[in-house]
C-alpha cells in the first residue's frame, strides 16, 4: 500500500481535533487498525467514517473507549436484527 | 408553525440552572443520537429537537430571547426586524463540547424564525448526513447485471448492480451523502435492494420455485411438459407416469444467480399441481366410470 492511500495520524488527530493516544486506545480495544511504516503511523481511508463516529461518541458524548467497544456490539447486533427483520417482512410478502 | 417549548423537551424546569441544562441535554443526547439509532428516523428527529433546545438553552443570549418571546413567538419576526436593524449578530460559542451540532445543522422553523436561519451554525467542521434510500427491482431485473441512474438530490448517479442482488441487501456509495458543515466531509449514500415478488418465481436464497399446472392424463400416463425458466426460456421436462400431485422436480442451475459469481445460479424447484379435467363429456365420465370399478 502507498502512502498516497493512507493518512498519517498527525494529520487525522489535526483535523478532527482528537489526541493521538485517542486513536492508540480505539487500536488496542480493536475498534480501528493502524497501520505502521518504519516508524510512522497511518489510518486508512476507509476507517475515517469509522473513526469519526467514535470520536462523536467520546467527546460529545462522554463515552469511554471501554463503552464505545461495548456499544459498537450492540449496535452490529441491532443492524442485523434489523435485516433479518426487513429479510423476514419481505419472505413473508412471498407466502401472502 | 406550532411553539416548541424546549424546557419540556429537555425534560427541566423553567429555573434549570445551566449545570442542569448540560446534564439534561447529555443524558438525552445519549439516549437519541443518531450514531446509537441507526435507521431509527423517530429517534433521529427527536434528536434534533434535544440539540435545538440545548442550542438555545445554553446560550444565556439566546435562554434570554426564547424566555422573553418564546411563548409568543409570532413576534418574533418584529423582533427579528429589530435585531437586524441594531446589528445585533452576536452568536456567541458556547464553550460546553456537549453543545456541538451533531452533524445535521437541521433547525426547526420555529427556532429559525425566532433566531434567524443559520443562527445554529458553528464553526466546527462535520460530516454531512448518511442518506438511506431504498431501491425497488423487480425479481427478474435483480437477475440480470444491469446499470440503473438514481436521482439523489437532483444529482445524477449511475450505479451498476450485479446479478444476484439479495432482497434487504444494502450497498454504500461512498461521498453521496448530505455535503458537509463548514468544510467537513460529505455523508455516504446507503441503498438498501427491496426485491419485489414475481408472480411466478418465488426466491429463496439462490434457489427459485415454480408450480406448473400437469394435465392428469399426463400426470397418470406420463409424458413431457414445458417449464418457463426466469431468463425467459423453456425447458422440455419429461413426467414420469402416475406423479402426484405436488410432486417436486429440482432443475439444478436453473435457479438465482449467485451475487457477484458469474455462471453460477441456485437450482430452480418446479412443482406440479395436476388439474382435474372440467366438464367431461358423457363418453369421459363413461370410461372414468369404468377405470373406477377395475380399482
Amino acid at each position: 500500500m502507498s502512502d498516497q492511500e493512507v493518512i498519517p495520524l498527525e494529520i487525522c488527530c489535526s483535523r478532527y481535533h482528537i489526541e493521538q493516544t485517542f486513536i492508540q486506545t480505539l487500536e488496542e480495544y480493536g475498534l480501528i487498525s493502524i497501520q505502521y511504516q518504519e516508524t510512522k503511523q497511518f489510518i486508512h481511508p476507509d476507517d475515517v467514517p469509522q473513526l469519526e463516529q467514535y470520536s462523536r461518541l467520546y467527546y460529545e458524548l462522554n463515552i469511554n473507549v471501554p463503552g464505545i467497544d461495548a456499544l459498537q456490539h450492540l449496535l452490529e447486533k441491532i443492524r442485523k436484527l434489523q435485516q433479518e427483520s426487513t429479510e423476514l417482512r419481505h419472505r413473508l410478502n412471498i407466502y401472502e | 408553525m406550532a411553539f416548541t417549548d424546549y424546557y419540556k423537551i429537555l425534560e427541566i424546569p423553567k429555573n434549570a440552572s445551566a449545570e442542569d441544562i448540560k446534564k439534561a441535554y447529555r443524558k438525552l443526547a445519549r439516549k437519541f443520537h443518531p450514531d446509537l439509532n441507526p435507521k431509527d428516523k423517530e429517534a433521529n428527529k427527536k434528536f434534533q429537537l434535544i440539540n435545538e433546545a440545548n442550542e438555545v438553552l445554553s446560550d444565556p443570549e439566546k435562554r434570554k430571547k426564547y424566555d422573553q418571546y418564546g411563548e409568543d413567538w409570532a413576534h418574533a419576526d418584529q423582533f427579528e426586524k429589530a435585531r437586524q436593524n441594531q446589528q445585533h449578530t452576536s452568536r456567541q460559542q458556547s464553550e460546553d463540547p456537549f453543545a456541538g451540532n451533531f452533524g445535521g445543522g437541521e433547525y426547526s422553523d420555529f427556532f429559525e424564525q425566532l433566531f434567524g436561519a443559520g443562527a445554529g451554525r458553528r464553526s466546527t467542521k462535520f460530516r454531512g448526513q448518511d442518506y438511506q434510500a431504498e431501491l425497488h427491482l423487480p425479481l427478474r431485473d435483480a437477475a440480470k447485471a444491469h446499470q440503473q441512474t438514481l436521482t439523489v438530490n437532483e444529482k445524477n448517479i449511475r450505479i451498476t448492480i450485479p446479478a444476484g442482488v439479495e432482497d434487504a441487501q444494502v450497498i454504500k456509495l461512498k461521498g453521496h451523502g448530505a455535503p458537509g458543515a463548514n468544510g467537513g466531509a460529505s455523508g455516504d449514500l446507503y441503498i438498501t435492494f427491496v426485491i419485489t415478488p414475481d408472480p411466478v418465481f418465488k426466491r429463496s436464497g439462490n434457489d427459485l420455485y415454480t408450480t406448473i399446472n400437469l394435465e392428469l392424463y399426463i400426470a397418470v400416463l406420463g409424458g413431457e411438459v414445458t417449464v418457463d425458466t426466469l431468463d425467459g426460456g423453456k425447458i422440455k421436462l419429461k413426467v414420469k407416469p402416475e406423479t402426484q400431485n405436488g410432486t417436486k422436480t429440482r432443475l439444478k442451475g436453473k435457479g438465482f444467480p449467485v451475487y457477484k459469481q458469474e455462471g453460477t445460479s441456485g437450482d430452480l424447484y418446479v412443482t406440479y399441481n395436476i388439474l382435474i379435467p372440467q366438464n367431461l363429456t358423457q363418453k369421459q365420465k363413461e370410461l372414468f366410470s369404468e377405470l373406477s370399478k377395475l380399482k
